[in-house]
């Protein structure tokens, strides 16, 4: 317990994010990086139980955004606010703005099932339907009425996953018939077959072996190519091979002894794990914490 | 490339009709149904209030019950009595026997092959027209004893009510957390003791509540004691003459085309649903005030 | 005095603690499983009993009749005039059909609803109407059957007369559909008015299996739904009902099962008459409705003949039953399976 100190810490309450302002990563070609969604002063609350508080970030185009930090920080509940997945969840409610495009995802006569068409998700546990792999993957194409050359846009999202070479021959098996890693890829073909413009990620590598892992790792790289992906992992590792920008987040208690969820610090990935301006985040990444 | 700098449109419009409006009908539809029934529950609760409340009066639950479909008056103390009577013995024999088979579900039996098939064969037993549970006591005991009796009628519905106990006694045993047997074990209890004094009274609250709502079912009951109880029209207490019940009454009053008989059958399906209701309100209330709290 | 003494005399020093069974104990340990095994047996015995015994009861009138007590649709309880060429006559095949028809009439009506109610208390409810929706369905599964039939035989039946005309007017002249719904019987008491009030009763049946089939569908599964754009209905379509097919169907087979033996209501509300016929809105009569309608009135070959009805019955139901909790518990296993 004594290797904990920052959970007695309270940060004060205005101060903005350290590092926020910074300009993106210095090795991205031009062009790429610009804000395509952002967070300002998000909280998001469970009844009336603060989970996450006063998060401000940005998502950049193109780029891969890593949020990591301790269990029970809040980084999957900011990024499900994302896509307003945390809807479904009753009594969830979300403070702040969310704006993707410049528009305010929360706004009143936006759409959530509109958002996530555009804005896409991949769980932590692969989780595809107990259906073919074919339906698997069409399955987002006929419920968005898409009927034209469905085969190729199948052909061409299990590409997009790197998956075709080793299904092509067996589209009509069942997609529960695959190896885990498998379906994980299996989840996010069926994911970009509605071409979305941002993909999350829930630890989509947590319930896989190393190997697998890697796979879906080299995946996002190229992903990112025409995706801007935003992803929670548990593991540092991860966030530093894959991402551009990472978000650190940890818990802590306020005055009140209620726990939150806080973002500490939003940076280059390099910068980050190199030279973080937090106390909080160094603790963190050189293992003094969690 | 798949992605524009435009700001794609995220309104509700930008939705097709087509899902929309499929999305609304559905929605529409699955809420329709839960309206269709509520719509028969209500009318048959208004109606059961409506044409028994003017019936009841002091002598309803005093008076013996008028054997003349065509003229009025009289009371229906002898099915009160008899429900009261036969319930009660099918709920004394069902419910210990109930509770032990559960024991041996839960306690001893667990995935053993018998225990898988007792089981099965009690989720089967469930299913068993209440009518051939009549047809069976008649034939086992009626037949021998040569009398219809509330106790017949009483037995029968301790069949029908078997079944039920086991299922949800085994049910609440289950959610008896495992640590309270170790506790118990390792102070040195048998097995028949740590079930009796630790395990039992943990679950009794939910054992107590799955039974009240297999005796609001019973009492409800009606093919089994036309077959076995045999008819009166004056008040017993005994288990071993033949008696009525008030589903029996029911039955009876409501094919006559008389108002008299209509409006008795009427009276009595109120008497019925307000012991019935009282039971299952009584059942809820004990499980959601004493429910073991789940791990 | 080999070993009559469980506990050495006073006099002697401190025994070494005995860590062997004492015999007190481990005897009521045996004894109380041996209670606890008997009741759970107790099932098994009064299931076998009730096939044994009701087949020999009616065993003579079985007999009797032989196949043509499923096949002939004559049922002549008695012949009061002495005069008929054949007497008494057991031929079961237009109560069997009857109660077919009656409770496919409430399968029609019920299986529908039934979903509707299980998806909006697991997807649609609000919390609040979730808790009043389950009180609903209990309250409706707490009103004896009987007073149902009281409903159904003294307001429904002759409220629902005109509807029934006025449906066989609309469809007058098609074929098929102007038989099924054909001229209605006057007193409104036919397989129509049962079906519709056995529909009611077997709701809450369906609908708490439906309720956990529903509840068995994997939360990921409808989020990977949800994450892809899928409006709420295109979310039940494409991942709770791919997931719940199997066990609805045994939903449905028990329902099924609770509709065929409904006794009571059923015979309050068929209308007593021993035929068959495509009309819906005639009146009919029912395996289990005929056992208490001419029960009280029975003796010797005719009440055994009524007992035979209810081992005809018996068989169906337990088949019926028994198929639907294999079906229920092999797409259960499944989904865990899936879901893992």
């Amino acid at each position: 317990m004594t290797d904990r100190p920052l959970v007695n810490v309270v940060a004060p309450v205005d101060a903005p994010p350290a590092g926020y302002a910074l300009p993106g990563a210095v090795d991205q070609p031009t062009g790429y990086g610009s804000t395509l969604m952002e967070l300002s002063k998000v909280s998001v609350f469970y009844g009336d139980y603060e989970a996450v508080r006063d998060t401000s970030m940005p998502v950049r185009k193109h780029q891969i955004t890593a949020m990591i930090g301790p269990s029970g920080c809040g980084k999957s509940t900011i990024l499900r606010s994302l896509n307003r997945m945390n809807d479904l969840v009753s009594g969830a409610r979300v403070a702040g703005r969310v704006t993707y495009h410049g528009q305010d995802l929360y706004a009143r006569d936006v759409d959530p099932i509109q958002v996530r068409r555009h804005i896409g998700m991949v769980f932590q546990k692969p989780n595809p339907f107990p259906k073919s792999i074919f339906d698997n993957v069409a399955y987002g194409l006929r419920i968005n009425k898409i009927k034209d050359n469905i085969g190729d846009r199948v052909e061409e999202a299990l590409r997009g996953a790197a998956l075709w070479d080793e299904v092509k021959g067996k589209l009509k098996t069942s997609g529960l018939a695959l190896s885990g890693g498998q379906q994980q890829r299996l989840c996010i073909a069926r994911t970009i077959a509605v071409r979305p413009d941002v993909i999350l990620m829930d630890e989509p590598c947590s319930a896989l072996d190393p190997i697998a892992t890697s796979k879906i790792e080299d995946l996002m790289h190229e992903l990112a190519k025409q995706y801007t992906i935003v992803i929670v992992t548990h593991n540092m590792q991860q966030a530093a091979r894959v991402s551009h920008y990472t978000a650190f987040f940890t818990a802590e208690v306020d005055q009140a002894g209620v726990r939150h969820g806080r973002l500490v610090e939003f940076n280059d990935t390099g910068k980050i794990f190199t030279n973080p301006a937090d106390k909080r985040t160094e603790d963190y990444i050189t293992g003094r914490f969690g | 490339m798949t992605t524009t700098d435009r700001a794609p449109d995220l309104t509700r419009r930008s939705l097709g009709t087509g899902r929309r409006v499929r999305n609304g009908l559905a929605t529409g539809a699955i809420a329709l149904a839960l309206l269709l029934a509520v719509i028969p529950l209500g009318l048959v609760v208004y109606y059961v209030i409506a044409k028994g409340a003017g019936v009841i009066d002091g002598a309803w639950f005093t008076e013996d019950i008028v054997n003349r479909a065509r003229r009025a008056g009289g009371g229906m103390q002898p099915a009160i009595v008899g429900t009261l009577v036969v319930t009660g013995a099918a709920a004394l024999m069902a419910i210990p026997l109930g509770v032990l088979g559960a024991i041996y579900l839960n306690e001893y039996g667990k995935q053993r092959p018998l225990a898988r098939i007792v089981r099965t064969m009690a989720d089967v037993m469930t299913g068993v027209p209440s009518i051939v549970m009549g047809l069976f006591i008649y034939v086992t005991v009626v037949l021998v004893t040569k009398s219809q009796s509330g106790f017949a009628a009483a037995l029968a519905l301790a069949c029908l009510m078997l079944p039920v106990v086991i299922r949800s006694a085994e049910e609440i045993l289950r959610l008896v957390p495992d640590e309270l047997r170790q506790a118990s074990a390792a102070l040195g209890a048998r097995r028949w003791r740590t079930t009796l004094t630790v395990v039992l009274p943990a679950a009794l609250s939910g054992i107590t509540s799955g039974s009240m709502l297999a005796i609001a079912r019973a009492a409800g009951e009606t093919a089994p004691v036309v077959v076995t109880a045999g008819l009166t029209f004056s008040s017993t207490w005994s288990l071993f003459k033949p008696n009525t019940t008030l589903s029996m009454q029911i039955f009876s009053n409501a094919s006559q085309p008389f108002a008299p008989a209509q409006d008795r059958a009427w009276g009595a399906a109120l008497t019925l649903v307000a012991i019935v209701l009282t039971f299952t309100v009584l059942a809820r209330l004990i499980s959601s005030r004493f429910a073991i709290k789940e791990r | 005095m080999t070993k009559t003494l469980n506990r050495p005399p006073a006099s002697t020093p401190a025994p070494q603690t005995d860590l062997t069974t004492s015999g007190g104990g481990v005897w009521g340990d045996r004894v109380f499983a041996a209670v606890c095994v008997a009741a759970g047996a107790l099932v098994l015995a009064i299931l076998a009993l009730i096939l044994v015994t009701t087949t020999q009861q009616s065993w003579a009138a079985l007999r009797d009749s032989g196949l043509s007590f499923v096949t002939s649709p004559r049922w002549v309880a008695n012949d009061p005039d002495g005069d008929g060429p054949l007497g008494p006559r057991f031929g079961a095949l237009a109560l069997i059909y009857g109660t077919a028809i009656v409770s496919l009439i409430a399968l029609v009506i019920a299986v529908p609803i039934s979903i509707g109610i299980a998806l909006f208390i697991t997807e649609l409810a609000p919390r609040r109407l979730r808790g009043l929706s389950v009180t609903v369905i209990d309250l409706l599964a707490a009103v004896p059957s009987v007073v149902f039939g009281l409903w159904g035989i003294l307001v429904v039946a002759p409220a629902i007369v005109p509807v029934y005309q006025w449906i066989h007017d609309l469809v007058d002249g098609i074929p098929v559909l102007d038989t099924v719904f054909g001229v209605p019987v006057s007193s409104g008491r036919g397989y129509m008015t049962a079906g519709l009030i056995v529909a009611i009763m077997i709701i809450p049946i369906i609908t708490s299996i439906a309720r956990e089939v529903f509840a068995t569908v994997p939360e990921a599964d409808k989020h990977a739904a949800l994450a892809l754009g899928a409006t709420r209905w295109e979310m039940i379509r494409g991942a709770v009902f791919p997931h719940s097919f199997g066990g609805l169907v045994g939903a449905v087979m028990l329902g099924l099962g609770r509709a065929m033996g409904e006794t009571i209501a059923v015979a309050l509300t068929i209308g007593a008459a021993i035929q068959i016929t495509g009309n819906v809105f005639q009146a009919g009569e029912a395996l289990p409705s005929i056992i208490v309608r001419q029960w009280g009135e029975s003796a010797g070959q005719h009440r055994a003949a009524l007992i035979g009805l209810g081992v005809v019955l018996f068989a169906l139901t337990i088949l019926i039953n028994l198929l639907a909790r294999i079906v229920v518990r092999h797409a259960e296993a499944r989904m865990k399976g899936a879901a893992r």
